[in-house]
């Protein structure tokens, strides 16, 4: 159950895109993000969708597992869709029920919408798939690290959310275990309404939480003992180096962001 | 009452990180029984006793209870329940409730009996791991670890299962409350639970405490037998880097040197024993 989200983990193939340098990695993210925001074309969907799609296939992550990860996105990405349908204006009626009308310009609206969610969650996927949290908040850290000249607790914000990342597994783990010696005890989450379904979370939640707290204080106890300061010009153990493949990833960024632009000016 | 037939279990199943946990286990545990699982970490004997309380459904073979195929059910645990009793690893980490006895109720109240059903399940439970009444309104945080072990183990037993098993129940502890939480066992076994079932680390634990030992390594069953059967074997427990009791080891190296000693001996007093009747020849 738990095991199956697969948002925010991590799935080694070694392929040429895990060995891409992070920061490389979250600049790429950035660029597809705004890519996929601008594009409202049937060309540029396209174009979009064939990056993601590529990108995916150069991963060598099967797309089944993808997928799968998605599958708590699907939900929303229908809502918005029968939202867009019914809520948008437009003059062509398809068909009218009750007080609903679709019109031509509605459908497309939750068709691109729909599009544009799937993508956008597809590509960060593919960034947390391919790159260990380790790896990827020490990109963080250096690209927050013009920040700094503006007070901007770079290291301390990496650090933050390497903690976090790393205490997901650790938590997601604890609570299958409560779950289990909970179940153990007759605790029955999966029947019943929505009442008794809440009531059944609270003795997951309240033994999780306990853990929660007791780590985090075990943690800092453990690093106060090591005497950990963050933002002191620590240095790190693996220093990040752009390489060719980061060159050639970036000159490919750029080359998307130039056909959009030229396909704008020009407008076929 | 249990009985697994050639039960494979492997972990994110078809994916890369596939973790083969069991391989072609066949077990059984019979009425009256108490069992010893021994096995390094990662032998499975976790695994396996998730198997056999319906929590984990095997990727193939049969868990039997009673002779009734309980991987065929939709919902193992909800047939289960009340009948087999799991108690984790660290159990006082699952506790929730305002109070020790509400607590405790907790599983009766899941099976549907009603609340003064719950009450005398809960205080017989706690008499028999040894918790008196005036622990029935403190708080299950602020008691002391042993203590919140104890109810956590009252909190199964409330169920009333006929079997009890129970993963590391001794992990953490220190050797009176090693020999404080056994003496309990045999209480719980005695008048509530027809079999237990325990995963140890120790050799000594499963010589002093079980009647039949299973040796787990790497997924399989190594060997399983009585308790003098299985020690009997050092040297395959040693090949699996298992140790074998204290005293054992020390009955073993006397035997080398040209002693002889008739049967098996697994407990300190045994030893003392044979070793004064051979001195008095």
């Amino acid at each position: 159950m738990l095991r199956d989200i697969t948002i925010g983990q991590y799935y080694n193939t070694k392929s040429s895109l895990h060995s891409l340098d992070p920061r490389c990695k979250l600049i790429g993210l950035l660029v597809m993000m705004v890519l996929i925001f601008v594009a409202h074309s049937v060309f540029e969907y396209a174009f979009v969708a064939i990056i993601t799609i590529a990108l995916a296939l150069l991963s060598k992550v099967p797309a089944m597992y993808i997928l799968k990860g998605m599958k708590p996105v699907w939900l929303i990405v229908a809502f918005t869709a029968v939202i867009n349908i019914f809520m948008g204006g437009g003059e062509e009626v398809i068909f009218t029920w009750w007080i609903f009308t679709a019109t031509k310009e509605s459908v497309l609206l939750a068709l691109s919408m729909m599009l544009r969610v799937v993508l956008l969650v597809m590509v960060s996927t593919l960034l947390t798939l391919t790159t260990s949290p380790t790896v990827l908040t020490s990109g963080l850290e250096k690209l927050l690290k013009p920040l700094e000249k503006i007070k901007f607790p770079s290291h301390e914000v990496a650090m933050m959310m390497s903690i976090a990342l790393r205490f997901i597994p650790t938590l997601g783990e604890e609570a299958e275990k409560i779950m289990k010696a909970q179940a153990a005890r007759g605790n029955d989450i999966e029947s019943g309404g929505i009442m008794k379904k809440i009531s059944g979370m609270i003795p997951l939640f309240v033994p999780l939480f306990i853990s929660a707290f007791r780590r985090a204080d075990e943690l800092a106890m453990a690093m106060e003992c090591r005497c950990y300061a963050g933002g002191c010009h620590r240095t790190s153990f693996r220093k990040l180096e752009y390489k060719k493949n980061d060159i050639v990833a970036f000159l490919l960024m750029v080359t998307a962001c130039l056909v959009i632009v030229i396909y704008r000016m020009v407008g076929f | 009452m249990i009985e697994l037939i050639d039960v494979n279990y492997t972990y994110e199943d078809k994916t890369p990180d596939a973790a083969v946990a069991l391989k072609n286990v066949c077990f059984s545990v019979k009425e009256g029984e108490t069992w010893g699982v021994i096995g390094h970490t990662g032998s499975g004997k976790s695994t396996l006793t998730e198997i056999m309380s319906g929590l984990l459904k095997p990727c193939s073979g049969k868990v039997l209870f009673n002779g009734v195929d309980v991987t065929k059910e939709k919902n193992a645990t909800a047939v289960l329940k009340g009948k087999v009793g799991l108690v984790f690893q660290y159990p006082e980490h699952q506790l929730f409730e305002e109070s020790v006895i509400k607590d405790i109720c907790f599983g009766p109240k899941n099976m549907g009996f009603s609340s003064e059903e719950c009450l005398e399940k809960a205080r017989q439970a706690m008499r028999l791991v040894g918790l008196d009444e005036s622990y029935e309104n403190l708080s299950p945080f602020e008691i002391s670890g042993g203590e919140k072990r104890r109810v956590a183990i009252a909190g199964v037993v409330a169920m009333n299962p006929d079997v009890l098993i129970l993963d590391e129940p001794t992990a953490g502890l220190d050797p009176v409350g090693r020999d404080m939480l056994f003496e309990m066992l045999g209480n719980i076994k005695g008048k509530l639970c027809k079999s237990i079932v325990f995963v140890s680390h120790s050799m000594d634990d499963v010589a002093l405490f079980a009647d039949k030992v299973l040796v787990m390594n790497d997924g399989k069953v190594l060997t399983m037998g009585t308790v003098n059967e299985v020690f009997e074997k050092s040297a395959l427990l040693e090949a699996a880097g298992l140790d074998v009791p204290q005293v054992t080891r020390l009955i073993a190296r006397l035997k080398e040197k040209g002693h002889e000693f008739d049967s098996v001996i697994l407990t300190a007093e045994d030893a003392a024993e044979a070793i004064y009747n051979k001195l008095k020849g």
